[in-house]
């Protein structure tokens, strides 16, 4: 029996990583979301950008391309870039292997964030959130980048499964964001269009 | 020295562990390319150009991690030397953990360690039964490697998401590309076929390994039962043979016991007659019968023992010693004031004569010599019987005392009987051979030997 001894710590080990996350996992407080805008707050043209560098903001410019949207998507883009449009689509999500590709740190990134939202904001376009990666990506980076960006956002889409949901329905509450959150991925279409129409 | 080969392997497992954790530095292109064709099978809604991106994604985290696992199992051996010992398996879950801690802090690539501890989990469950032989680590590392693909596709399967197995950068990717167009119903499909598949074959693998070993020691068990059994056998057929041979012997003994006493009545009868020469004839006959009795004892009872002169004993073997016909030339060289032996005569002759009639054997028809030296050696009496004959191998030199060994198909207990009756007056026998040159039997007996120096 002893021979068993280190596989059986191993498994016990591992159940207690499983269900660990279930126990702790505190279910956040209500919060009124809308199925979608009651009334659209972005003109065209649209660029979707990404803030950590994952691929979903690839899933966006997707869906919107599908939308019919006139659309350009630059992962990369600056807040020197923004003169051509009318509308801002951040995609959060850090991606290390991402962020390896585009040969910038993360401090670097959340200073290209800030400073898009900034001159979004400054012309008096619209900044929407888009968080599609729900618990996949449910890390302190893209938390740190979606905290960035919350004060200067007019709208947030976003998944209900979070790791962090509670703090970011705090946050959305605190700076007045009007949110949908959804349970799949392909939900997000018609939130996002009525963003536009 | 096996101290030495223990930190060569540990340091071996060392260099493995530290490559294993760089790799991503050397694999950036393919992981630049793996995001691309992401964003691409994204864009285009192409699943099987994200199903190629996972057979990548499972290849390179089954180079990195089987690095990082076969390193640190080969690691521990600087810590613990046998690998079933409970403190190297210790050893084998610390170093892999810390790695993996140490991975997700280099390359942020948010690692979880659900599967970490599952892998570890199946792997030293299934270690159990690899048997601790020559070729431990090769088949350890084949069910590493099978084991660690298994977990690859383990990582993409959407439904276990939610457990927290494969949370991962690249693994996340996927999942939600595949979400998006598939609803995760490709990969929930694929993953666990390949998952399941893999590990599978790596229980499969383990079992065949650990059955093919127990039949092996079926196998040895069997044999060794019957080489028990065949010298169970041959020492049936030995003592049957003795008890024979001491029961016909015995009946000798009555008719010599009639003739002695028959011929005492003759003389008797013949004693009022004065003739000398039938007196001389019932002497010849009755020192005859009185040798033959005391042969019959000797045959009869293996400690008696008297003091023989060695020219006696030999003149008696080479007497019985049949070589007409041959072409063998015999030879008796012996040095003056050799001491007198104090043996079983019939018994030690015997011995003797097997020899020679094994080095007569050897020629086969051929020609050559055969020679007996006999001279003081070292305060011992060396008996030297040498022939140019056909030898014996170097590979059956070891074998040819033990009982039933034979080259020639006969009983196999000759030069047993040799050894044990040799050891039995307190000496030794040794050979040396070179095949078709020159065999030597070299038996050595103490001088001066006492009847209570020799074994009872």
């Amino acid at each position: 029996m002893k021979k068993y001894i280190p596989a059986t710590i191993c498994f016990f080990i591992l159940i207690l990583f499983v269900i660990a996350p279930q126990q702790t996992a505190t279910k956040s407080k209500p919060y009124a979301s809308y199925p979608n805008l009651p009334a659209p707050i972005g003109d065209q043209k649209l660029l979707i950008t990404s803030a950590g560098q994952a691929v979903e903001a690839s899933i966006l410019y997707s869906i919107a391309e599908h939308l019919h949207l006139d659309v350009d998507y630059r992962p990369r883009v600056l807040a020197s870039d923004l003169y051509d449009y009318n509308t801002v689509a951040v995609v959060i999500g850090y991606s290390a292997n991402g962020m390896t590709q585009v040969n910038r740190t993360f401090e670097e990134e959340v200073n290209r964030i800030k400073a898009i939202a900034e001159e979004v904001e400054n012309q008096e376009n619209a900044l929407i959130l888009v968080h599609l990666s729900g618990n996949y990506r449910s890390d302190r980076k893209s938390l740190q980048l979606f905290e960035q960006l919350v004060q200067r956002a007019d709208y947030y889409i976003g998944m209900k499964e979070n790791k962090y949901g509670s703090k970011i329905k705090h946050a959305l509450k605190q700076f007045r964001v009007p949110a949908t959150f959804v349970s799949e991925l392909d939900d997000i279409r018609v939130p996002f269009n009525s963003a536009f129409r | 020295m096996k101290a030495k080969k223990h930190y060569v392997v540990g340091l071996l497992g060392l260099g493995m562990l530290i490559y294993g954790g760089m790799l991503p530095y050397f694999l950036d292109r393919m992981t630049a390319f793996m995001i691309i064709q992401i964003n691409e099978s994204i864009i285009d809604r192409d699943s099987g150009q994200l199903l190629i991106t996972s057979f990548m994604y499972v290849a390179k985290y089954t180079v990195i991690f089987f690095f990082i696992y076969f390193g640190a199992f080969l690691f521990s051996r600087v810590f613990c030397q046998r690998v079933e010992m409970l403190r190297y398996l210790g050893c084998f879950i610390i170093l892999t953990t810390s790695s993996m801690f140490l991975f997700n802090g280099l390359h942020h690539e948010n690692l979880t360690f659900q599967t970490h501890f599952l892998t570890l989990g199946l792997l030293l469950l299934l270690q159990v039964y690899i048997p601790k032989q020559k070729y431990y680590y090769f088949i350890f590392s084949i069910i590493l490697l099978l084991l660690i693909i298994s977990m690859q596709w383990l990582q993409l399967i959407p439904a276990l998401s939610s457990f927290g197995f494969g949370l991962n950068d690249m693994a996340a990717s996927i999942k939600m590309a595949d979400a998006y167009f598939t609803d995760n119903s490709l990969f929930n499909t694929i993953a666990t076929i390949f998952f399941a598949a893999f590990l599978v074959i790596a229980i499969i693998f383990t079992l065949l390994i650990f059955l093919q070993r127990k039949q092996m020691d079926t196998l040895k068990r069997y044999e060794l039962q019957e080489e028990e059994l065949k010298e169970t056998k041959i020492a049936l057929v030995e003592s049957k043979v003795y008890e024979e041979m001491t029961t016909l012997v015995h009946d000798l003994k009555t008719p010599l016991v009639t003739v002695e006493g028959l011929i005492s009545l003759i003389e008797m009868q013949m004693k009022t007659s004065p003739d000398g020469m039938w007196r001389n004839y019932f002497n010849r006959i009755n020192q005859s019968v009185n040798k033959m009795k005391d042969m019959i004892s000797e045959i009869m009872h293996e400690n008696t023992k008297k003091a023989t002169p060695v020219s006696e004993l030999l003149e008696y073997v080479v007497s019985h010693l049949n070589l007409d016909d041959q072409a063998i030339k015999l030879e008796v060289f012996m040095v003056e004031n050799v001491p007198i032996l104090y043996v079983n005569k019939i018994r030690f002759s015997r011995a003797i004569a097997n020899l020679l009639e094994n080095a007569v054997c050897s020629f086969t028809g051929s020609g050559g010599f055969i020679r007996i030296n006999v001279k003081r050696d070292k305060g011992q009496v060396l008996i030297q019987i040498e022939d140019n004959g056909s030898g014996i191998r170097q590979d059956d030199l070891q074998h040819i005392w033990k009982d039933g060994f034979s080259t020639t198909n006969s009983t196999g207990i000759g030069l047993s009987f040799v050894k044990r009756v040799i050891e039995n007056h307190g000496g030794t026998i040794t050979v040396n051979s070179r095949p078709n040159l020159l065999t030597q039997m070299n038996i050595r007996m103490p001088e001066e030997v006492s009847e209570s120096q020799v074994s009872v």
